[in-house]
This record gives C-alpha cells, sequence and structure tokens, in this order.
C-alpha cells in the first residue's frame, strides 16, 4: 500500500496477510493472462460474498486504490503543477489517508471509493481516478491556487433533462428517457436539499448521502444509483468539454489576463481615428490625469469598506504594478496576498481602464452639450470606446527615448504606455486612506 | 498491478478560475436563498435561484470600482425568467450559464417583443457551488433581431406583450422551408437544434454574444438606450399583427438601381422575381401585347391607378413576384425612379389579387425606413379595392422595407430595397 511516512514523504506499507490471500487467490492461474480487471473481479466477489476473508480481500483492493490515488496525483502535477505552482507532494496528504487498520476505523478516500464501486460500470481503475480527482480536498485545494472543477453534483444540478439528448448524442432514444428520469428524480430531492442547507456558504455540493439516494431510486441499491448518477455527471462533463474544445491556456494567469493589446503605429492611429477623436484628442490627454484620480478615489474608498480594508493594499498594488512594473506574483508576495489570482482582481485592470475613459467623456459631454455626443449611434460609441483604449496604450516618443533609462520596466508592460505614465504621475500624490 | 494511464481526456476538466470572477458576498447568496426558498416547484426554484445569484453578481460587478450607476430589481421576490432588471435608463435580462457551458441559450419571448423588450441581454456565468460569478457577455436588443431576420425567423412585435398570458411560444412555423445548407453556414448544429426549446423562447447561439463587459459598461453610462430599441417596439401598423416568419430571406438587399439597366440585381434574381420589361412605354396606351403579359398586366395597372389620379414617371421600371400571405395569393409590383433634381428615389409598390379573387377586407401593405413606418393601405370592407399601392421617396443612401400582412394571418417581409444605379 502506499502510504504516508511520518515525515510526509511517499512510502510503502506491505501486509502479508494481503499478499498470502492473493497469492492463494491466483495461485492457478498463469501470471501471464492475468489482467488487472481480472483480479479486481475475483477480489471484489470475495469481498461481496462477506467470507471471513472479506476484509483481507478488501484490503488488497484498498492497496490497488492507494496505487491510483497516487497516479493521479502524478498526473494532476504534471498537467498543471508548473503553471500553479504546486506539486505531487502536496496533494498526497490531502487524499493519501489509508491505515490499513482492518476492520477499517473510518472512511478513508480508498473506501469511500470502494463502497460506491459498482463493476458493471466502469474499471475500478477509471473510478478510483474519477474519485480522486472529484476529492473535496484536491479540489479545494487547486480552486485555491485558481484551478476550478466542478463536483458531479453541480454539473448535475445545472443540467436540464430536455438537454440530454442534444448532450449525449450517442444515446439511443430509450437511453435518453432513462437517463431524464434519474436526473428528474435527482434533481427533486438534491437542488431542494441544497438550497435548503442556509448554512452552506462556500461548500461545494457534497456526495447524496444514502438517504437521498434512497429517495431518488427507492428500488435500487444506494450505492448503485450512486455509480449511475456519477456515470451520467462524467458523461456530460467530457461532452460539454468536448463541444468546448476546451484546454487550458498554458501561459500563467497574469501574462495570459493582462497583456496589453498592442500599440498601434502611429501612422494606424492617424487613419483610423475619427473626426471625434481628432477634436477632443489634447482634451482627453490633458484631463486624463483628472480622471484617473476621479476613479483612483472610487476603486480606493470601495475597497476600504471591505472587512478588513484594503484601500491601501489597492494603492500599493497599483503603484507596483503601472510604476514598478513588478509581476502580479512578486505583488502578492511583498502585500501578503495569497497568489497572483488574488492581486489581478485587486487590480482589475481592464474595467479601471474603461472606467477612466468613460468618466472623460461623460464630463466631456456635461462641457460640450452636442447633438452628436447626446445621440451618439452605437457604433460611433464603440469606435470612440476603442480609440480611447488605443491612445492609452501609445507610446510616446518622449518615453520612448527614456526606455534605456528605465531597464527595470520588463518590455511589453503598461510602465511605457501613457496610460501607465499618467498613473504614475497621478496616484502617488493622492493621499492614502487611513489604516 | 497498475496500468499504464492514459493521457487522452485526463484533466482537461479543470479550468482556471477567470481573474474577472465575482466571489458572490454572503448578503448576495442569503438573498437569493430566500427569494427562491418560497418556491414549490424544484425545478423552477433551482433556475430561479441561478438567475438570482447571477443577478446579485452583476451587481456586485457594476458597484466594483468608481460607478454611480443605479440597479433595481425586486428585492422581496424570485426574479422571474422573462422579467428585467433595470440600470440605469437601461432594461437588462439576465441570462444565467451553469457549471459547464452550453453553446446556446433561450431568450424569453416576452423580453424580446413588446413593451418588455430588453436593451441587453447579458450572459451570466454561475458557479453555485463555489460561489463564482462571471459576467461574460452581452447581446444588444438591435442585434438579436438582425440575427432572428438572418436566420429568417421574424419575432413578433408587439402582440405578447398586449396578449396578457404571458410569455408563449413564437411562431417559427415554416423554418423547415429553408435549405439545410443555410443552416449550417449560420453555425446552428442542426436544422431543427436552433429551436429544439421554443417553449422557452428564442434559442439563440452563445457566439452571438459579442459585447463585451467593458462595452456594457460604456452602453449604460454614455448611450441613449432608445438607440437600441426603437423601432422594435414602437411601430405602429401591421407591427402589431403577429409576425410569423419571412417567407425571404430579409438579411438581403434588393437593389433595384440594376433595374433601370433592364436586368435584375443577383438577390432579386434568386427571389424569384420578375423583371417587368423595361422602358417604360408601359404607359399609358402604348401596350404592346408582344412584349409580354407581364408588362401587359403591369400597363394595365398603372392605367387603373392613373385614373384614380396616382402617376407613375415613364421613366419608372420594376419587378414582380408572386407571393402568399397565408391562405391569400398577392402578386407585388416594385416600381422604381429617380428623382435627379433632389437627389432623391422613390419606391412605389403595388399589390394586387394573384387569382381571380379580390383581397380580402384587412391585407394590408406598408412600406418602412429604418425608423418608422412612411405608408400604409389597407383593404377596407366592403369597399371594392383592387389593388393597394404604397409609396416612399428617400435620399440615395436610404432603403425601404415593405411589409404585406392582415390581422388574421401572417404578415411577409420582402427584402429591403436599395437604390444604388451601378456606373
Amino acid at each position: 500500500m502506499r502510504v504516508l511516512t511520518t515525515a510526509g514523504k511517499l512510502g510503502r506499507r506491505d501486509f502479508p496477510k494481503a499478499q498470502q490471500l492473493f497469492k492463494s487467490s491466483f495461485e492457478d492461474e498463469d501470471i501471464a493472462d492475468l489482467t488487472d480487471r481480472a483480479c479486481q473481479d475475483t477480489l471484489w466477489r470475495i469481498c461481496q460474498m462477506g467470507a471471513d476473508n472479506a476484509l483481507i480481500a478488501q484490503l488488497c483492493l484498498r492497496c490497488w486504490v492507494s496505487h491510483q490515488i497516487v497516479y493521479t496525483c502524478i498526473e494532476l502535477a504534471q498537467r498543471f503543477g508548473t503553471t500553479y505552482g504546486f506539486q505531487a507532494e502536496d496533494l498526497w496528504p490531502l487524499v493519501l489517508d489509508d491505515d490499513g487498520k482492518v476492520p477499517t476505523t473510518y472512511q478513508s478516500s480508498a473506501m469511500v471509493i470502494l463502497a460506491g464501486y459498482d463493476p458493471s460500470k466502469a474499471a475500478l481503475s477509471t473510478w478510483a481516478r474519477r474519485l480522486t480527482k472529484n476529492h473535496s480536498d484536491i479540489n479545494q485545494f487547486l480552486l485555491g491556487l485558481g484551478l476550478y472543477r466542478a463536483t458531479p453534483w453541480a454539473i448535475l444540478n445545472d443540467t436540464k433533462a430536455a438537454q440530454l439528448s442534444r448532450f449525449l448524442p450517442h444515446l439511443s432514444e430509450s437511453e435518453v428517457e432513462i437517463a431524464a428520469k434519474l436526473l428528474g428524480a435527482y434533481h427533486r430531492i438534491y437542488r431542494m436539499d441544497r438550497i435548503a442547507q442556509q448554512a452552506s456558504r462556500g461548500q461545494r455540493c457534497t456526495t447524496p448521502t444514502d438517504e437521498q439516494l434512497q429517495r431518488i431510486d427507492p428500488v435500487q441499491p444506494p450505492n448503485v444509483v450512486l455509480a449511475q448518477l456519477h456515470d451520467l455527471a462524467e458523461q456530460l462533463r467530457q461532452s460539454r468539454v468536448a463541444a468546448r474544445g476546451g484546454s487550458l491556456p498554458s501561459q500563467s494567469i497574469d501574462i495570459h489576463d493582462y497583456g496589453e493589446p498592442a500599440a498601434p503605429t502611429p501612422d494606424d492611429t492617424e487613419e483610423t481615428q475619427s473626426e471625434f477623436l481628432k477634436t477632443y484628442r489634447q482634451n482627453f490627454l490633458d484631463t486624463l490625469g483628472e480622471a484617473i484620480q476621479v476613479t483612483v478615489e472610487g476603486y480606493t474608498a470601495h475597497y476600504q469598506k471591505r472587512k478588513p480594508s484594503q484601500g491601501g493594499v489597492y494603492r500599493q498594488a497599483l503603484e507596483l504594478f503601472h510604476c514598478q512594473g513588478r509581476s502580479m506574483g512578486e505583488i502578492a508576495k511583498t502585500l501578503g496576498l495569497t497568489n497572483q489570482v488574488k492581486v489581478t482582481r485587486l487590480l482589475d485592470l481592464k474595467k479601471f481602464r474603461t472606467q477612466v475613459c468613460i468618466y472623460w467623456l461623460t464630463k466631456l459631454k456635461d462641457q460640450v452639450q452636442t447633438d452628436a455626443l447626446e445621440h451618439m449611434s452605437v457604433d460611433e460609441l464603440d469606435a470612440i470606446a476603442d480609440q480611447l483604449e488605443q491612445i492609452l496604450t501609445e507610446e510616446t516618443q518622449a518615453v520612448m527615448d527614456e526606455a534605456a533609462s528605465e531597464a527595470q520596466i520588463p518590455k511589453n508592460r503598461t510602465a511605457n504606455s501613457v496610460f501607465a505614465r499618467r498613473i504614475c504621475a497621478v496616484v502617488p500624490t493622492l493621499p492614502l486612506p487611513p489604516d | 498491478m497498475i496500468t499504464s494511464l492514459s493521457h487522452a481526456q485526463f484533466s482537461n476538466d479543470f479550468f482556471p478560475v477567470a481573474t474577472e470572477t465575482i466571489m458572490l458576498s454572503n448578503t448576495s447568496t442569503q438573498w437569493a436563498k430566500r427569494v427562491c426558498h418560497p418556491i414549490a416547484d424544484t425545478d423552477e426554484q433551482w433556475h430561479s435561484f441561478l438567475r438570482a445569484l447571477a443577478i446579485a453578481g452583476f451587481e456586485q460587478w457594476l458597484n466594483q470600482g468608481n460607478t454611480t450607476l443605479s440597479i433595481t430589481y425586486p428585492q422581496n421576490s424570485a426574479p422571474q425568467r422573462d422579467a428585467n432588471i433595470q440600470v440605469g435608463d437601461f432594461q437588462l435580462c439576465i441570462l444565467p450559464m451553469g457549471a459547464l457551458k452550453d453553446d446556446r441559450v433561450a431568450i424569453p419571448a416576452a423580453v424580446v417583443t413588446g413593451e418588455n423588450a430588453a436593451h441587453l441581454y447579458v450572459l451570466v456565468e454561475v458557479h453555485e457551488e463555489v460561489e463564482q460569478v462571471r459576467v461574460l457577455s452581452g447581446l444588444r436588443h438591435d442585434q438579436l433581431r438582425q440575427y432572428l431576420r438572418q436566420c429568417g425567423v421574424e419575432d413578433n412585435a408587439g402582440r405578447e406583450a398586449t396578449g396578457g398570458s404571458g410569455p408563449q411560444a413564437p411562431n417559427f412555423g415554416g423554418f423547415e422551408s429553408y435549405p439545410p445548407q443555410d443552416w449550417g453556414a449560420r453555425g446552428a448544429s442542426s436544422q431543427h437544434g436552433l429551436f429544439e426549446k421554443m417553449s422557452e423562447g428564442y434559442v439563440i447561439p452563445t457566439s452571438e454574444f459579442s459585447v463585451s463587459p467593458e462595452k456594457l459598461l460604456w452602453y449604460f453610462n454614455c448611450l441613449n438606450p432608445d438607440v437600441i430599441v426603437h423601432t422594435a417596439v414602437v411601430r405602429p401598423g401591421i407591427g402589431e399583427i403577429v409576425t410569423g416568419h419571412l417567407d425571404e430571406a430579409v438579411n438581403t438587399v434588393i437593389n433595384t438601381g440594376k433595374w433601370l439597366r433592364g436586368e435584375l440585381d443577383a438577390v432579386a434574381e434568386q427571389l424569384a422575381w420578375q423583371l417587368i420589361p423595361p422602358s417604360l412605354e408601359l404607359s399609358y396606351g402604348l401596350r404592346d401585347s408582344s412584349k409580354g403579359p407581364l408588362r401587359e398586366k403591369t400597363s394595365s395597372i398603372l392605367d387603373d391607378l392613373r385614373q384614380q389620379g396616382v402617376e407613375v414617371p415613364e421613366g419608372a421600371t420594376g419587378a414582380c413576384k408572386e407571393i402568399r400571405v397565408g391562405n391569400v395569393a398577392c402578386e407585388v409590383y416594385s416600381l422604381v425612379w429617380e428623382l435627379p433634381e433632389s437627389g432623391e428615389w422613390s419606391l412605389f409598390v403595388v399589390l394586387g389579387p394573384g387569382t381571380d379573387e379580390p383581397l380580402p377586407a384587412g391585407l394590408g401593405l406598408q412600406v418602412s425606413d429604418e425608423v418608422s413606418v412612411l405608408s400604409r393601405s389597407e383593404v377596407m370592407p366592403d369597399a371594392a379595392t383592387t389593388y393597394l399601392y404604397v409609396q416612399a421617396i428617400g435620399n440615395l443612401d436610404e432603403q425601404f422595407t415593405v411589409e404585406i400582412g392582415s390581422s388574421d394571418s401572417e404578415t411577409v417581409n420582402l427584402p429591403a430595397f436599395r437604390f444604388t444605379p451601378e456606373t
């Protein structure tokens, strides 16, 4: 069995009784013909017969499941570890919790896996890997790093019976009917209970209890109903993921989401700029400082209302990012925030920029009061919005001349843009909110 | 005993939490639970719950940062699927999306047509179990109408709002008459798929929702909502009649300018319009039956009209088409001419019976520009009306649309007409 040593390392424990049973169960077989599936089925049958050696046979399966758990963790780390900053070792303590005692003293992950297993639905390896990925602590851990995986129960909650035939086109009409009936029964029981749980703040959907499973289908044993629901959810997950062509971006979050749009070359800008911006471009640049000031103050006041107040943290993050060109990850460390996702969310860059531009245009409308501004068409407004964005990302000639002296600022970052320059001129002059 | 693990399909079910994601506040989730708790139907309860979370999350998103926008929605009851929320002067329909994305979404008919039409439809992703919400994208009302027109599905302008019986399924009858390849080209996965859940309203691909969250903010702050919904709701006349589906693809535009040179444009040709042999000595008295029955017929109509004091100039040229409006067979004659002195053009449309039966009472013909109805004519009961006609005059860059219908049958929209004389 794969276990954790007291030092938290991956170790191995042997159980002579289990090895003995295993050998005696298969001594007549030719090793070459012995498949995993055949072993599982034999051991599973011994478990179910409830004979003297049933618990030892179960121990064999627990050992086998522990390997599946380890492999699943390794695979998760290989797939996501680099981008999201974790290793397989970080996952083992969350899920590798079988103490090997016979009879078992508590519901370890391996026992949960075995309890819900239905051999007619899937191989034990598939089932074990699926449940490991569904493990609530692993899911919670990864969510904290910025990776979300919907539980099967969330998927079923959000699927309408009418969608089944479309999402699962490989099913026959009668199969869809059976699935729809199961889903409907699940919805009636599980969803209502979920809304009624007033105390379930931020809690993942938990596996339906035996009592709930009984209400969903009174005729069949709970573990069979559970396996059926799992199976349906997994099929939906695969189909809907496939339908999206979904794959993860390989880059880390801040690069991915916060790359600025490429600065246009000056010629393009001249040509595409509307009459409107030819007239008001200078006004925009002249009053940009004021627009930034008002917007920053709005954000600061908004964050200051949080408990604990975060106005000060926001302002520091703003300066670190725009003026010092620090990465989101570094800023998180400096400010004691859990990870870069927190920083990007705090800075709210896209919306912030938009609000600066909106402030300016609204102000201009008040000052100028022309018909053209009062009755803009959607297309006109779209064009103005896009062009203002462009202006903000432009690099001024003066800035480009200075570029050499700004070696500490990484390339392709906002620090050279008109917008970042103005932020750095304005923000340090604003009074900080009280602590 | 360890099988090798297959990499295929492994772990592509974890997704990054987007940085725009809103963490729902305790106030938001408690409110959603409270207002949805009394709903007896569990299915309805759950969807109301997701909608409530989406609305509360949208409000949190809107209030983040420096904003002065006001948001209004009923606080003491669960949000109905066909009820709008209000942001500033905008009516918004919030559409929640579940844990895994669907590629289409149903918009209730009541917020597409009539008095409660929304200005914007906003997709909001809701991850209920982790209390996260994300504003995905929006669709403007005008974009939605445009999309429906492209699909050959006209929506019901007005009728449902006055019907008083709540949201109804729009009439999609006849959409099968479209060639299947058209549907493929528009991204629907199957001919029937697009409308599979008609009872829920209009089913629209989520890819049509192209307005970014930032653009939504721009609209709320800087746009007059009237520029998004104008003709849809307030248009009088035939607009009040149930508008079933279009029998022609109205996203296309007929260029009548080409007719002047004695040829049909490609669109008119495709839609089986027939050119009325040009030049127009189709005028009065110079009839020449050797030039075909169509022209003879046209000349006869124009003669009749002339006796009523309606003059069509000699330079006019035109095309004709048989159409059916409900059970009534009709013929439409469109005549155009240029008014060089004023730099304008004129469209003159005549509707006549396609059989020996006169046009039924109540049948109407109207011509509109992009904003309003310019002219309308209707067969009155007990009046001997052989032909209906309408006329529009506009600048060379203006185009006109023509609708034909009656209160007890569907309405037919002809493709828009424009006039671009080609050199």
